[in-house]
């Protein structure tokens, strides 16, 4: 339920709230904004003259097989790293909500991958699986596959999914646990009595009844992938090799900044201020729909 | 049709334990209760039998069979949780076909037994519904209907009216008992409600801290109880239970407070001085007008009239904490602060070592 709170004063909300709306108007209404206008304009590399093109810079895009690879890229990298992400997630909940003695350090150890910052964890991975020096490539190549990320693109993306998945794995299980710990027991147990198997009260009681966590990690976990695995992918990738872990955000970056074409890059990120607005409208409108016990 | 043994059962939680050896048989159709406060370790018992908690000591054998390492889904039990327990993302009939699903009956077979259920509960126009779409009166019914669906051998009740009103507490229990009467399901029921319990049990094993004080039928309780602790526990109200002392000679008790009791038969010589602990039912004391000395002189504290009896609280003399209840058919005019003499015969007379709470037996002694 929603609190709601009566101010005497019809002018404290609006000076509670200034802060909040300074930083946003300064740190995405602003940018946002000029974002849209630069899509608008084919500016030179130089940033030297710019005139109005309207929408040719997205008719361009639409039409430019690069950024068609890009989109496919992305939803197979976002498929596989939500759905990795999740299913750890949730592994990981499941077991550590039977644990009894210990739980917190369980509880605590399983968070921390959520506290290092993307960057780290992208470097880190690198450093385990770095074709020439990572401890975990020497394995890998003991199996008698050629491991090479920084040559072999489908290598590269494995690479920076399972990264960027491991990051996201903390905070899914954080909720589904809470989750789980939501669900009475004696449901359980009268299932358990009604004859069903763990597999089986799992399937047909647990899982439906952690619908609605589901949902909400489904979204956030695509919200993750389409949008903050930057970091991840610049420390290990950069995008590479040729462009085969360049995913939307990534090619954001990468033509605006190093491609130097502002208008594309403009008109791209627009395109994702889109796609992230629809999908937390999404979630807002469906997450009301909770489970009740009782 | 089963039945359940009990032998030495117990249950620890690391060194806290919950159960320590409780004994009992559970007849063939019969409905045991069992009661005691909160705490005392009913629900672990039940839980014990249902195979939700390993046994920490004993063996269970239902039907005979040993079950003490047998899963709870091959007991051949159902179980009615306090809270219900229903599957809240699936319908009154799945819920109650839930089980039967999983045994893989036919589908016809499924509705037929669910209709039949649903018929005997009253809640056939409810199966299309989500729980949360119940009351909690129906929730109740529905977690029944689950129960008797499967035709377990036997039946496990945790409270399974606590969460009702009273009015409904008291309807539920009348059906609860007409259910047993028409199916004859070995039941086994836990409250911590005396009432309940003497309604509904042919026999009721009360418990406190973890032991079985007392098993028996509910006018064995009533009559003999085997400790103090049951005496104040059965009845309503309870036993008054006044501290007190056997009169040199044996022949008598003294009341805290200086009155002095006699008794037909005289006990033991050898237990003259020696503290007791008195207890006389509300509903055996009666008003005294002779005077007499061996009456019971009250204060009168407080008259509460039912209608049909009435209820007077009093004080022994010269005594703060010598509560004593007095329940009344008739509706006697007396005012407040009155004295008032009562007595009892010696027959309704109970003793109880000070000590150790348990019974004395005044027939034995004779
Ligand atoms: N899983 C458990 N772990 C630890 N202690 C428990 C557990 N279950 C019950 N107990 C303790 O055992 C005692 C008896 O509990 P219970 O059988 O639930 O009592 P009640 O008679 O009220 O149903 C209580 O003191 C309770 O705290
Ligand atoms: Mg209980």
């Amino acid at each position: 339920m929603l609190k709601r709170v009566l101010f005497r004063n019809r002018w404290l909300p609006y000076a509670l709230l200034f802060p909040q709306l300074l930083i946003t108007l300064f740190f995405f209404i602003w940018p946002a904004s000029q974002a849209l206008v630069q899509s608008f304009y084919a500016t030179d590399p130089f940033g030297l003259s710019s005139r109005f093109v309207g929408f040719a810079e997205y008719t361009r895009l639409l039409a430019d097989p690069l950024y068609h690879n890009a989109v496919l890229r992305t939803l197979v990298f976002t498929f596989f790293t939500t759905s990795l992400a999740l299913a750890a997630g949730l592994f990981l909940a499941v077991y550590a909500d039977r644990v009894i003695r210990g739980q917190n350090t369980y509880r605590t150890l399983l968070i921390w991958p959520y506290a290092v910052a993307p960057a780290v964890a992208g470097v880190l991975w690198l450093f385990l699986f770095h074709p020439t020096y990572g401890a975990l490539a020497l394995v890998i190549r003991q199996t008698g596959v050629n491991w090479n990320p920084l040559l072999n693109g489908t290598h590269a993306m494995t690479l920076v999914i399972v990264a960027s998945a491991w990051k996201q794995v903390s905070y899914n299980f954080v909720f589904f646990l809470a989750g789980l710990q939501a669900i009475p027991r004696s449901l359980i147990e009268a299932a358990a009595i009604d004859g069903a198997s763990t597999f089986r009260r799992f399937w047909t009681i647990v899982f439906p009844l952690l619908s609605p966590t589901l949902f909400f990690l489904i979204v956030i976990n695509v919200v993750y992938s389409f949008f903050e695995t930057f970091g991840v992918i610049h420390a290990v990738t950069r995008g590479g090799p040729g462009g085969a872990t360049t995913i939307l955000v990534y090619k954001v970056y990468a033509d605006g900044f190093v491609g130097l074409d502002i208008g594309s890059s403009a008109a791209q990120s627009v395109i994702l201020m889109a796609l992230v607005i629809g999908l937390t409208m999404f979630q807002f409108r469906y997450l009301e729909r909770r489970v009740q016990y009782n | 049709m089963a039945e359940v043994r009990l032998d030495r059962v117990r249950k620890s939680f690391g060194s806290f334990e919950a159960v320590k050896g409780v004994d009992v048989t559970i007849g063939d159709s019969e409905f045991l209760v069992v009661v005691g406060p909160s705490g005392c370790g009913k629900s672990t018992l039940l839980r014990l039998i249902a195979g939700l908690e390993e046994l920490s000591g004993g063996d269970i054998t239902i039907s005979g069979r040993l079950v003490n390492d047998v899963e709870p889904k091959d007991r051949d039990i159902a179980m009615v949780f306090q809270n219900y327990a229903l599957y809240p993302h699936m319908t009154v009939f799945d819920n109650m076909a839930y089980g039967l699903k999983i045994r893989r009956l036919p589908k016809a077979e499924i509705r037929e037994r669910v209709g039949r259920a649903a018929a005997i509960l009253q809640i056939e126009s409810l199966l299309e519904r989500q729980p949360r779409q119940l009351s909690g009166g129906q929730r109740q019914r529905v977690a029944m209907g689950r129960a008797i669906v499967r035709n377990p051998s036997v039946f496990l009740f945790d409270e399974p009216l606590s969460n009702l009103d009273a009015k409904l507490r008291v309807e539920m229990r009348v059906e609860i008992r007409k259910l047993h009467n028409t199916l004859k399901t070995t039941s086994v029921y836990v409250t911590h409600d005396q009432v309940e319990a003497m309604t509904l049990a042919d026999r009721i094993v009360i418990m406190n801290g973890g032991i079985a004080e007392q098993i028996g039928t509910p006018l064995d309780l009533y009559e003999r109880p085997s400790s103090a602790f049951v005496a104040g526990f059965i009845g309503s109200p309870p036993m008054n239970l006044v501290e007190g002392e056997i009169g040199q000679g044996a022949k008598s008790v003294v009341l805290a407070g200086g009155t002095e009791l006699s008794l037909n038969s005289p006990l033991p010589q050898g237990w003259g001085g020696r503290s007791v602990t008195v207890g006389i039912r509300p509903e055996r004391l009666r008003l005294d007008d002779s005077k007499a000395d061996l009456a019971i002189s009250l204060g009168v504290e407080l008259i509460e009239r039912h209608g049909a009896d009435t209820v007077i609280h009093g004080v022994l003399p010269n005594r703060e904490r010598g509560e004593v209840i007095v329940r009344l058919n008739e509706t006697p005019t007396i005012a407040q602060t009155d004295r008032l003499n009562v007595k009892a015969r010696t027959a309704d007379i109970h003793l109880f070592d000070a000590e150790t709470g348990k019974r004395l037996e005044l027939e034995k002694a004779a």
